[in-house]
């Protein structure tokens, strides 16, 4: 479904003393159909970059990401637009991603517009139909995005995403900014969805706990790149790489110090500063990723 | 005991209505204990925390008692209240990107607060500072003291905000959500760090975060549109709660099966009659939506405020 | 907090006086009681016939401050509205191509910010025909520019928001953009900016016009003013109070009016600090 391949993205910052700053380093992974491929790292790491790239709102620096047979990059402008509406993000800040002077029930008919996928008559009633769809009551149509909580404009965004019935979904940690009550609606809401119409998910998330429900797969990400990619069982109870088995049990394992910048990434392994197992050659050589077991992948010197 | 605030109510006049966000909340912190409270949001958590401080806006309006030491906040003058905050009760709030001053050297900023409260000269506030900086391992200290906020990273400046708060060795610390927008790993330092910094001291800890409050608290209370539902011990909420709306609030967690509370936190300019969960309650009978329960002292210390409670 | 605030207060005086003086610039034929250009006989203190008196030409000074209205609000509006058009097109595409269309725009903006506005509008007024088309022209080539430069960053950080991303996600063309997200958040700013320029263009206008760079035929309240001004022993006598007062009041009362309406308007137009819980925590 989506094969994503080598992506590498290096922001340039500044005129004059031109910086790079290597946000998302040859990373690799594959999406199956109906599936869900959870990305965890901490934040800078380059999980929303990622996205991006793969819808092209930004242009990557090198890579491909090939949808449904399709090379994304290969695209033009106008078969890029076409496309789009199969694939869609949710971003990090629900109330940010809703104008603040369209009514939910204009946001919500947008994307019918754009595409005309639902004719102008019937618009209305298959509003009705999403509202209810996503849990919301009719009244909200009418109403501006100030006026709602953050979860139910999280659910807005859902509404919006589904009247395009997408194939896959990035969903950018959706539920970050909302407790865990909200969270475990929206959660449930996004399960119950991809059953029902079978899409595929990519669930960005630095909450551990989350995408172990959430996810068949895991990704873990540190400074750009992954550190190690496998079924979500192996990764929980089999982690192999130092940064996963922290993140795992974050309690007792205390990490010293704290990650980098990525304007400064440090030599060898990334991690290695932060290592409690790192060994001499750790600082030097960068580590490779390893198949540990049926697709399971980790780049650490110790495997 | 340290505090005991009684029949509070904090007030909100709005063009909508007046907003009920404090809407009455008894309980008493002791000596050394560290009390979480936790709610969904918007029920009035970081209220409390301001109006222990007195730090809202003059046309709100607060009723009831806040005893700090044997002295009501409430009826101390502004200019005691000056010499309470920091020196005896401080905050550390949501947010630290927005609480630091962007221009201001972090060293100073720090130098600042300890100098309002403490009287010491510039120099002596400025080494104070840095040791401060060093008390929350913040590494070279002295070089870091003379940096700008955005210099810092996230974890970092949550660090110094708790040595902002503590640099007055103040004895009752209010913590509003210090942890919030942190990473697993960062976070999992940050407890750390708060642990032993507020050993010895009250602390009032406001969080969403379970894991946080079970690593920090002695006690929890559940608060739910203004007012305390339940409160217990530690291992009384976290292993027999009474109040559905505890148990609701623990199922929603992802490790406890993700089962979400049905509706939404009600208004606070209109609650609804009688017990104002009752809505969203699945054990509502026609007694609660009638009368309004009492918090209750339901086992030894464990204090619930339902019809129904049961254990 | 009661229902009605000092701005709301300020806000409808404003609105009043602008109306009153709209109504008086359309209705000015009616109104006048003599045609500004008619001569009767010079210097008459005030009385029944001539409420203001006349002037040294024997013009009747009441109808010329009426007419005056029409002259010192059309000079306004036409360069506000213009003005402020070309300042929020040149913005937004400043804003949103950010290319070298972009950069080019912002370093024009960035010389004319440099430029002592008023000192160079005197200078180019004084050599070319004194006309009110002149003063309108002059006054748009210096208007747009804070606009323009307003818009921009503003649209810099609404490019940023993820509901303008999200449309780009779902498909929508750059004017699309444009015109549905990113202007619609903008009008706000513009409609305050452009209150800004109407007051400070019925000010400039009075100053220049005062300076006798204005049109002699079609006379603004400042010409009015500066006909006053050159006639000898103007201060002396007892004659300001009828010939230069009531128009300086005038152009007192249009900017008051702009001033309050942008006041209150200025968080009218938000929808946010409405709600806004004003804590900062
Ligand atoms: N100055 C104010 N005027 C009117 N209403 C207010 C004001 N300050 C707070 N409120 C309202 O009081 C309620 C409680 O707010 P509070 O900030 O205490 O929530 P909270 O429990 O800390 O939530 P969160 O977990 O999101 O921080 C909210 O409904 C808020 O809108
Ligand atoms: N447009 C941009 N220009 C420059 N740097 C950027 C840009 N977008 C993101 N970055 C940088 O790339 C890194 C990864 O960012 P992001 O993908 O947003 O992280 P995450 O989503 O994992 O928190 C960060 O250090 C961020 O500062
Ligand atoms: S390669 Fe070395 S430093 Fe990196 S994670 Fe493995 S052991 Fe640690
Ligand atoms: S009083 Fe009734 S409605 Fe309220 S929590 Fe108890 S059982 Fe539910
Ligand atoms: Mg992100
Ligand atoms: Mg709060």
């Amino acid at each position: 479904m989506l094969e994503v391949e080598g992506l590498t993205k290096q922001f340039s910052s500044g005129i004059i003393k031109k910086r790079n700053v290597s946000a998302v380093d040859c990373v690799s992974f594959r999406i199956e159909k109906g599936k869900t491929l959870g990305l965890v790292g901490e934040s800078g790491c380059g999980k929303t970059t990622i996205g991006r790239l793969i819808l092209r709102l930004v242009e990557p620096t090198s890579g491909t990401v090939v949808f449904d047979g399709i090379d994304l990059f290969s695209l033009k402008r106008a078969e890029l637009r076409k496309i789009r509406p199969r694939m869609q993000m949710i971003f990090q800040d629900p109330d940010s991603s809703l104008n603040p002077r369209m009514k939910i029930g204009t946001s919500i008919a947008e994307p019918m517009k754009l595409h005309d996928t639902v004719p102008k008559d019937e618009r209305a009633q298959k509003i009705m139909e999403l509202v209810e769809t996503v849990g919301l009551n009719p009244e909200h149509v009418n109403r501006y995005p100030y006026q709602l909580s953050g979860g139910q404009n999280q659910r807005v965004v859902l509404a919006r995403i589904l009247a395009l019935n997408p194939d896959l979904i990035i969903a950018d940690e959706p539920t970050s900014s909302l407790d865990v009550s909200v969270q475990a609606q929206i959660l449930n809401l996004m399960r119950d969805l991809q059953k029902k119409f079978n899409h595929t998910y990519l669930f960005i998330s630095h909450d551990l706990e989350v995408v172990k429900i959430m996810a068949d797969q895991i990704a873990v990400m540190y400074l750009g790149k992954l550190v190690e990619v496998g079924e979500t069982p192996d990764v929980y109870n089999n982690a192999k790489h130092p940064y996963t088995q922290a993140l795992l049990s974050s309690r007792r394992i205390l990490l010293e110090g704290e990650t980098p910048g990525p304007a400064d990434i440090p030599t060898g392994c990334r991690f290695h500063p932060r290592c409690p197992q790192r060994r001499d050659k750790c600082a030097i050589e960068e580590p490779e990723p390893v198949e540990v077991g049926e697709g399971h992948y980790v780049a650490c010197h110790l495997v | 005991m340290m505090m005991r605030i009684s029949d509070l109510k904090t007030h909100f006049p709005t063009p909508d209505g007046i907003v009920r966000a404090v809407d009455t909340i008894d309980l008493s912190i002791r000596d050394t204990e560290t009390f979480g409270l936790i709610g969904e949001t918007g029920c009035g958590k970081t209220v409390l925390g301001l109006t222990i401080m007195r730090l809202l806006h003059p046309a709100t309006t607060v009723e009831g008692e806040i005893i700090y030491k044997g002295q009501n906040l409430l009826e101390a003058s502004e200019a005691e209240m000056r010499t309470i905050r920091g020196r005896e009760i401080a905050i550390i709030l949501q947010n630290p990107t927005t609480s630091l001053n962007p221009v201001m050297k972090v060293g100073e900023q720090i130098a600042e607060a300890i100098r309002l409260h403490q009287g010491l000269n510039k120099k002596d506030a400025a080494a104070k500072a840095v040791e401060m900086l060093d008390a929350v391992r913040i590494p070279s200290p002295s070089q870091r003291a003379n940096e700008y906020p955005h210099e810092f990273s996230g974890g970092m400046k949550q660090r110094v905000m708790i040595a902002m708060g503590l640099a007055c060795n103040p004895s009752f610390i209010i913590a509003d959500e210090p942890t919030k927008g942190l990473d697993v790993t960062i976070k999992a330092q940050i407890v750390e760090l708060m642990r032993e910094m507020t050993e010895r001291k009250a602390m009032l800890l406001i969080t969403h975060d379970l894991s946080v409050a079970r690593e920090l608290c002695d006690r929890i209370a559940l608060m739910y549109a203004g007012e305390l539902v339940e409160y217990a011990p530690l291992k009384g909420i976290f292993e027999s709660p009474l109040h559905p709306y505890t148990r609701g609030f623990l199922g929603s967690l992802p490790e406890r099966g993700l089962v979400p509370i049905p509706g939404m936190s009600p208004s606070l300019i209109d609650f609804p009659d009688g017990c104002r969960f009752h809505p969203r309650c699945e054990h509502a009978t026609e007694v609660c939506r009638r009368e309004h329960p009492e918090l209750v002292e339901f086992n030894a210390g464990h204090f619930v405020r339902c019809h129904h409670a049961r254990s | 907090m009661t229902g009605v605030t000092v701005k709301d207060v300020l806000g409808s005086l404003g609105l009043g006086i602008l109306v009153i003086l709209v109504a008086v610039s359309i209705f000015a034929p009616q109104i006048a009681p003599y045609d500004p250009h008619d001569t009767y006989k010079p210097m008459e203190h005030p009385s029944s016939e001539h409420l203001l008196g006349t002037n040294d030409v024997g013009n009747d000074i009441l109808s010329e401050v009426i007419y005056g209205t029409r002259v010192s609000l059309f000079i306004a509006f036409t360069v506000s509205i213009t003005a402020i058009v070309i300042g929020t097109a040149l913005g937004l595409i400043a804003g949103y191509s950010g290319g070298v269309l972009g950069f080019l725009i912002m370093r024009i903006v960035d010389i004319f910010l440099t430029i002592p506005r008023l000192v160079l509008i005197i200078v180019i007024a004084a050599f070319m025909p004194r006309s009110i088309w002149t003063i309108i022209v002059v006054f748009i080539i210096f208007g747009w520019v804070m606009t323009a430069r307003i818009v921009r960053s503003e649209v810099l950080t609404l490019r940023s928001q993820y509901y303008v991303e999200s449309a780009r996600m779902l498909g929508g063309s750059d004017l699309y953009i444009l015109w549905r997200h990113i202007l619609p958040n903008v009008i706000p700013l513009v409609v305050v900016q452009f209150i800004m320029e109407a007051s400070h263009v019925i000010i400039a206008e009075a100053g220049l016009s005062f300076l006798g760079l204005g049109d002699p035929v079609a006379r603004s309240w400042g010409t009015t003013f500066h006909y006053a001004f050159e006639c000898p022993n103007i201060i002396t006598s007892d004659v300001w109070m009828w010939w230069m007062l009531p128009p300086g009041l005038c152009i007192v009362a249009t900017v008051l009016g702009f001033t309050f309406v942008g006041y209150a308007l200025e968080e009218r137009l938000n929808p946010k600090l409405k709600t806004v819980v004003g804590m900062g925590v």
